[in-house]
Formats: C-alpha cells, sequence, structure tokens
C-alpha cells in the first residue's frame, strides 16, 4: 500500500478537463456546466486555483459562465450548454446548470451583481410542483415544470434559493411546507431516502435530502439516527464473519474494504465515500467512520497514479472523470487530509469560497 | 442533397453549432465531429421553428442517442408526438393507439441502448398517459401491462437486476394502475429473491408491494415466514434482516417476537450473523436490558466490525446517556 497522494497529477487532470475536450466527450455536451463546477472546485480544494491560473483566465471562466445565462422578462437562470442556443421553447434553463453556474462563479471570486435573483427566484418557484417537489426545468410553451422529480432536484432548489439568500420575505417564495413533507415521505425502512415513496434506500439520493432539510432549518440531527444507522453501514468490510458473503455475494469484493457503496450489497464506489460522509458532516457525525479505511480505499483503489483524478470504481477498464475526482478529493478534505483546503458540505464548495460567499450583497 | 436516415433536409439552411458568445473561448471546448454538427445544427434549425414532423421525429432519436441528458430534446419529441396525436384525433383517424404503442417500442429500443438515463423513463410515463387519454379515452384499464410492458422491464432487469431507474419505474406503473395486490408482482419478486436473496432492490419492492398504499390486507404469518425462510438460507445477509425490521416496523409487529430467531443466528462463534447480533442490541434495548446491548456493541466494535468501531462505542456511550 502506497497511500501516495497525486497531487499535481490532479491538478492537471482538473486542468486538462477545463480545456480543449476531444470529441469522445460529445454525449457530455449538455453537463458542461457541472463539468466545469466539478473542476474548479477540485482546484479549488487543491488550494491551487489561483496558482495555475492568471486573473486573465479567471475573467474567462466567468465569461464562460455568463455566457450560458438565460434571461427573458420573467426568468434568469443558466443553461448546460450552449447548444440549443436560440431554439426558442427548446432552450430553457435548468436547475442543474443554474446551482453549478452559481457555485463556480463563487469560486472564482465572483459577486454575482449579474444574476437578477428575483428572476431566478421565479423559476425556481415555477419549477415546483403540486406535491413539494420540483422539476428540473420548465416546458416552455406550458409554463409548467418538466422531467422527473426526486431530491435531486429539491437539493438544488433549495441550494439555489440558499446561495441567492432569498428567506422570502419578497413575498414570493417556495412551498417549504409542501418540499418537507415531500421529502420526508421518501425516507424508507432501512433509514435512507430513495427516489420515491418506499422506494430503494440510495446513498445519493440521501445526500440530496439531508442537503435540502438542511437548506430550509429542517435538519434536526437528533431525529435521523436510522439515516445514520443506514449511511455507516455503507462503508464495506468483508471480514473473517462475512467469510459466507464473499463467497456467495455476487457484488462483494475485498478490494472495496473500506470504501462505501449506494445501497447494501453493491460494490463500492467512489462517489458513494462523498455522498455518505457528507450526509454524515451534515448531521455532525462524520467521525463516525473509519477514515483511515476509506482513505485507503480511495488512495489506492480509485486513484488514477498515471491520469490523475479517480475513477468510479477500482475495475481496471475505469478511467477517471471529473465528478469522482472531485467527489474523492471533497471527502478527502472532510477527513481533514493534508493539503487541501476544507470543504463546506453544503454547497460542496471549499471553505474559502465559502467565506466569499458570506461577503456577498444583494441590492434588490 | 443532406440526407439523414431516410429523410431530406436539403432544404434546412445550418446555423452554426456554436454560439457567437462562447466564440474564442477555450473552456471544455469539444472538439465535435462533423458528423455530429451537422445533425445538430440541422435539429436546432427544426427546432427553431418547431417544426412537427416526421423527419424531425426521426432526428430527435438520433440526436437522443448523442446526447441523451438534455431536457430540451425529450421536450421537442413530445411535443411533435403530441400534435400528431392531436391532429389524428380531430381527423378521426383511428391510427392513434398505433402511434402511440409504435412510441412505446422506441422508447423500448432507446432505453435499451441508454440504460441510466433519468429523463426517458419519464418520458415513457407520459407516453403512456398520452396513450391513454387519446387512444383508450382515459380508460387506464385499456392498457395492456402484460404487453406493452413486462417485456421490455424484463429484458432489463435480466441486464441489471439491480438498475434503480427500472426498479422505480416499477413502482410508478403499480401505483398509477393500482396494481399492488397483483399476484403476478408479488410472484415476480419471489422469484428475483431466489434468484439472488441479495437483491436489495428487490426486497424494498416487496415492502412497496405490501405496504405501499393506504389499506394494506397483508398475510402477516405467511410474510414472516418467507423472511425467516430466507434469512435461514443465508443468515449474513443484510437485507433480509432489514426487511425483517422493515416490515415489522410498518405491521406494528414488535421486533421482540422474533428474540428467539434472532438469537439462534448469534450463540455460535463459527456461525455468527452480525446483522443478528446488531437486531438483538435492539431488542435489549427495547427490553430495557441496558448491559447486554452495551456487550453486543462491546462486541461489534471490538471484534466483530471494527471498522465501524466509533460508531458502536457512540452507541454505547448514547445508552449510557439514556
Amino acid at each position: 500500500m502506497k497511500n501516495e497522494f497525486y497531487r499535481k497529477k490532479h491538478v492537471s487532470f482538473f486542468k486538462r478537463c477545463l480545456g480543449i475536450l476531444p470529441e469522445q466527450y460529445e454525449d457530455e455536451t449538455s453537463n458542461m456546466m457541472a463539468f466545469v463546477y466539478f473542476c474548479l472546485t477540485g482546484v479549488d480544494l487543491l488550494k491551487e486555483l489561483e496558482n495555475i491560473y492568471t486573473k486573465n483566465d479567471i475573467n474567462d471562466f466567468r465569461r464562460w459562465i455568463y455566457s450560458h445565462a438565460f434571461e427573458t422578462e420573467a426568468y434568469f437562470g443558466f443553461r448546460g450548454s450552449v447548444i440549443y442556443e436560440n431554439t426558442g421553447l427548446y432552450d430553457p434553463p435548468d436547475l442543474s446548470a443554474t446551482t453549478f453556474a452559481i457555485l463556480s462563479l463563487i469560486t472564482l471570486g465572483d459577486n454575482l451583481t449579474n444574476i437578477n435573483r428575483k428572476k431566478v427566484m421565479r423559476y425556481v418557484i415555477k419549477c415546483q410542483r403540486e406535491d413539494g417537489s420540483f422539476a428540473q426545468c420548465l416546458d416552455m410553451s406550458l409554463q409548467k415544470p418538466f422531467g422527473e422529480s426526486d431530491t435531486r432536484i429539491c437539493m438544488l432548489a433549495t441550494m439555489v434559493r440558499s446561495l441567492l439568500k432569498w428567506d422570502g420575505t419578497k413575498g414570493m417564495d417556495i412551498d417549504v411546507n409542501k418540499l418537507y413533507e415531500y421529502v420526508n415521505s421518501l425516507k424508507t425502512y432501512d433509514g435512507g431516502f430513495g427516489m420515491d415513496k418506499f422506494g430503494e434506500s440510495h446513498s445519493g439520493l440521501t445526500f440530496c435530502a439531508l442537503c435540502t432539510l438542511y437548506f430550509v432549518n429542517k435538519l434536526d440531527s437528533d431525529n435521523f439516527s436510522d439515516t445514520v444507522d443506514f449511511l455507516v453501514h455503507r462503508q464495506v468490510c468483508y471480514n473473517k464473519y462475512r467469510a459466507r458473503e464473499l463467497s456467495e455475494n455476487e457484488y462483494a469484493d475485498e478490494d472495496d474494504n473500506g470504501g462505501f457503496n449506494g445501497r447494501p450489497n453493491k460494490y463500492a464506489d467512489t462517489c458513494y465515500a462523498f455522498w455518505c460522509v457528507g450526509s454524515l458532516k451534515l448531521l455532525g457525525k462524520e467521525k463516525l467512520v473509519d477514515f483511515s479505511a476509506l482513505q485507503n480505499f480511495l488512495l489506492n483503489q480509485t486513484q488514477n497514479d498515471l491520469l490523475g483524478g479517480f475513477t468510479k470504481t477500482n475495475m481496471e477498464e475505469d478511467t477517471p472523470d471529473p465528478v469522482h475526482s472531485m467527489l474523492a478529493i471533497a471527502a478527502l478534505s472532510i477527513m481533514k487530509f493534508s493539503g487541501l483546503d476544507g470543504l463546506n458540505p453544503g454547497f460542496v464548495i471549499s471553505e474559502k469560497a465559502f467565506n466569499h460567499w458570506k461577503s456577498i450583497k444583494f441590492d434588490d | 442533397m443532406r440526407t439523414f436516415g431516410n429523410y431530406d433536409f436539403s432544404d434546412v439552411e445550418p446555423i452554426p453549432l456554436e454560439s457567437p458568445r462562447t466564440e474564442g473561448s477555450t473552456v471544455c471546448k469539444i472538439l465535435y465531429s462533423n458528423e455530429f454538427r451537422e445533425l445538430m445544427s440541422c435539429m436546432k434549425v427544426l427546432m427553431m421553428k418547431n417544426e412537427i414532423s416526421e423527419r424531425a421525429l426521426y432526428l430527435t432519436y438520433v440526436i437522443i442517442h448523442k446526447v441523451s441528458a438534455h431536457y430540451s430534446i425529450w421536450q421537442y419529441r413530445y411535443h411533435i408526438l403530441q400534435h400528431f396525436v392531436e391532429q389524428r384525433k380531430k381527423e378521426n383517424n383511428e391510427s392513434v393507439v398505433q402511434v402511440l404503442q409504435e412510441e412505446l417500442q422506441e422508447c423500448s429500443k432507446m432505453v435499451l441502448n441508454i440504460q441510466k438515463n433519468y429523463q426517458i423513463w419519464h418520458y415513457r410515463h407520459l407516453i403512456i398517459e398520452l396513450l391513454i387519454k387519446y387512444g383508450y379515452d382515459g380508460d387506464a384499464r385499456k392498457y395492456s401491462l402484460e404487453k406493452e410492458e413486462y417485456p421490455i422491464l424484463s429484458i432489463m432487469l435480466t441486464k441489471d437486476e439491480k438498475n434503480y431507474h427500472v426498479w422505480s419505474y416499477k413502482r410508478w406503473l403499480v401505483k398509477r394502475f393500482n396494481i399492488y395486490d397483483s399476484p403476478t408482482e408479488l410472484t415476480f419478486t419471489t422469484n428475483m429473491l431466489k434468484n439472488d436473496v441479495r437483491n436489495n432492490s428487490a426486497w424494498s419492492f416487496r415492502l412497496f408491494l405490501l405496504f405501499g398504499y393506504d389499506k394494506p390486507s397483508v398475510d402477516l404469518k405467511s410474510e414472516f415466514d418467507f423472511v425467516k425462510k430466507q434469512i435461514k438460507r443465508s443468515p449474513t445477509n443484510p437485507s433480509s434482516w432489514n426487511y425483517l425490521r422493515g416490515i415489522c416496523d410498518n405491521s406494528g409487529t414488535s421486533l421482540c417476537k422474533f428474540k428467539q430467531f434472532i438469537s439462534s443466528f448469534t450463540e455460535n462463534d463459527e456461525n455468527i450473523s452480525i446483522p443478528a447480533i446488531e437486531l438483538l442490541a435492539v431488542i435489549y434495548i427495547k427490553e430495557n436490558d441496558w448491559e447486554k446491548a452495551n456487550g453486543i456493541y462491546g462486541l461489534l466494535a471490538d471484534k466483530l466490525d471494527p471498522i465501524r468501531s466509533n460508531y458502536w462505542n457512540f452507541k454505547k456511550l448514547n445508552l449510557k446517556i439514556d
């Protein structure tokens, strides 16, 4: 076990992903705003943003993000890609891109003065459904929410609201009570949260549920002992008392020990390290898991020593990607791994970026 | 002449793919292939005009295979279908059902190519609703799950028996068509668990079938017998133990009723089951037997499950606080 952290390679990995990309990335076109967020936050957590980019570069990023802005008389938001620009009805902003754009702008030191927060909130409010959940975007011809609903999108909606320091006192707000009821209804029998009522618990959706409750000030950590139980049990450990699991469970792999899975009886996966430890951090209980076993998994199983970055799993054919790379570093940051900035677990940005956000004031 | 598939697009004046607003920027700039450029720029022109046509429908199909994560393309495809159907309905054309059944077939083809996509399942909901509304005059009973749903779901779950999207979609179907009581569904989970007793998705789905609606009429005895049998098959599998606790909670049955059963998996060091011993601690707590619960947490922390020793020690500490 080398336990080495390939810091420089990670910086280069994110830098490469923020530049010119080969055509293999075509299918990721609409996720480019997310791509930028994961890479910039990764570099920022490595405390290298100002070292590898000049002021001009930083301004280029800001310009690029603002070039994805969408504004009409009524609404303001961001698109994930300009690929559908000028297609009228088919060019709506979406809540993912809007969240990732604002988070990235904060990391870049922007003061968000070019964002019309009232119009953003009008759009967010429109995306809320009758049952309290949210859709990613509107069907612009019907002005109705379009697309699936789950805790991911609830998290995005409430995160945007918090990022814009919106408290509803201007007579316009999301329906927090309905949202609260909706999210609570997704809790399952083993303590996690699922995608729908009586669904299957899932660590990622659990993080999004807790994050939503956190943003609307309804996360009382005393009420989640069953959720904590679900989360700590996601840390994989096949020891001699689980020998039968190792031989009979198709999804059991000793190399996964220390890592986290998303659901019972699944393989460990880098991103769940963050979804679980981040969830526990929101509840003030991150220290209940085994940090050194998790670090061992991340550093020796999914860190890529050739290209930099982290892969999803420890399977050989996996290649690193920005999402898993950044989330691995975010998990390491929660564990106070040396040389990394601290992490704000709600917004999932660096402490430095979070401090900048705190200083932002909105005039309207 | 410009053609895609069997359709002619010669009349479409392509527009540049890149926005003038990002011109010159190298931030995450993808070097699109020529094929992608041609397809996308043609698509954009049709979308700008909101063209409702067979060729537009065809092009959305091609684009969905290239970039499935964007909502716009799904919205456009849905609008085209909706217009087709409304038009045919106005003309009293009887092909409405056929058009939408074909679209469901197209959906199935698409989902086989893009298995882990969020949008496609929601899109399928929309098409089913269109079919019920325009094809079956609002009568959902006319929609054949045997014909339209079970074949594709079976293929999908054979490819990946834990596909989260597929299970979630199955729950939507059960709820939409109110078939919680369907023997087909319960037998389905029984068979899935027969194949792999560790399929947590199948366990969750089973609990949803039994308790996911307002008036459960559950044969609790046979359900408890079922889960006990599955636990005996593989006593260290956490999913079946979680399920036992889940049906206790949902049916208002005390876990303490199973004390003897649970204890039988905790006595012999050779064959000890960690999930069982965890549940035994829960029972001791319910019985106010702090000392025994304390003993179990100590055993878990120090010997059986040291990776969670911080957690078990925290549980111990909380016992003392209580």
